[in-house]
């Protein structure tokens, strides 16, 4: 027996203390309720801490769990910016090369005004080069070039 | 050694058929544990409206984690833990301040042999209210430490072994047995008047 049975027996009529006998379906609907709530108003970041949590509280002790989550979150952000950094650097790297490139291309020139191409036919079709016989009107022994007008191939030629 | 229990966990189906996806299961296991958490977390904190918030909590945690529920323990020791866990956390939070508020004492009391003993003739309490003695066994089980009232709650109110209760709390039992010890002779204490 015991030395401490009578304070055991005192105790035990504490098993007397009961909730209302319709406690325990109150209960459940309210917790079903409750479910259904928590899965329309938690966040999706909210579910993910909460899942991250739930799992490493199975493999260790509280504390441990909470810091492997943040540990994991930690690592997370990190990762997170690493990335980020690189793909900042991959672009100032690409801006650096076009614009070493630039002479090379015509990515970055001046579109060519209609004129300017005007005169590189009209160059091209009198072979004399970039003259300004264009803009004049040129009189060879009685032939008259209207302003604008062509001349044929090889004219210049022929008159010398 | 194998950590799996020696005997089937009775629960066993129950349990699968939540870890499939199986919810009135996992409602079954709600109805079954309600009654016994309950007194567990009642007991602990002497407070019903905490009881049932703290319940609602550990049911949660425990929907959550079924997936993950081994079966390296009986499913009663599982849930036992993470209600003792969540009530332990609570108390700590709670702090110093508590604010109790009690359930009904059931009819059963009055038939019960103990109450009998207590309130029979020769004792100087005989006509001790039923109320009053409420009131003074919570009040002297929240003078006790949250450890010890913890065994208290686990062996003396809930009947668990001393084998079970040490599973449950992660601790030998020669911890528990130390443990039961020092809150009973606590007990004897504050509840000296209540003694023959």
């Amino acid at each position: 027996m015991s030395e401490f049975e009578d304070i055991q027996n005192i105790i035990r009529l504490k098993r007397h203390e009961q909730p209302s006998e319709t406690f325990v379906e109150e209960f459940l609907v309210s917790f079903q309720q409750r479910q259904r709530e928590e899965l329309l108003n938690q966040s999706a970041r909210g579910l993910l801490w909460e899942r991250v949590t739930t799992y490493f509280d199975g493999i260790f002790s509280p504390k441990a769990s909470w810091a492997g989550a943040t540990a994991i979150a930690v690592l997370g952000v990190v990762l997170f910016f690493k990335v980020g950094n690189h793909q900042v650097t991959d672009v100032a790297i690409n801006d650096a090369l076009s614009e070493l490139r630039l002479p090379q291309t015509t990515s970055k020139m001046e579109p060519i005004s209609d004129e300017e191409v005007r005169s590189y036919l009209i160059s091209r079709h009198n072979e004399g080069g970039l003259t300004d016989e264009t803009e004049k009107n040129t009189t060879i022994k009685g032939i008259t070039q209207v302003e604008g007008s062509l001349l044929p191939v090889g004219f210049k030629l022929d008159i010398e | 050694m194998s950590d799996r229990p020696l005997n089937p966990d009775p629960d066993q189906d129950l349990i699968e058929r939540s870890q499939g996806g199986d919810t009135r299961a996992f409602d079954e296991l709600v109805r079954k544990y309600t009654p016994k958490l309950y007194g567990l977390v009642y007991n602990m904190t002497s407070n019903r409206e905490d009881t049932a918030d703290l319940l609602q909590d550990i049911f949660a945690k425990a929907y959550r984690s079924i997936k993950r529920f081994q079966g390296k323990s009986t499913f009663y020791t599982w849930i036992y833990s993470i209600s003792v866990n969540m009530t332990l956390n609570f108390l700590k939070k709670r702090g110093r301040y508590t604010k109790v508020s009690l359930d009904d004492v059931d009819n059963g009391i009055q038939n019960d042999p103990d109450f009998i003993k207590i309130t029979s003739g020769g004792n100087p309490l005989k006509d001790v209210n039923i109320h009053e003695l409420q009131k003074r066994l919570n009040e002297a089980m929240m003078k006790l430490s949250e450890d010890h009232r913890t065994v208290v709650t686990l062996y003396d109110i809930q009947g668990l072994q001393h084998s079970e209760i040490s599973k449950i709390l992660g601790v030998s039992e020669g911890t528990v047995r130390s443990r039961l010890f020092y809150a009973h002779r606590q007990l004897q204490n504050y509840l000296e008047e209540f003694r023959r």
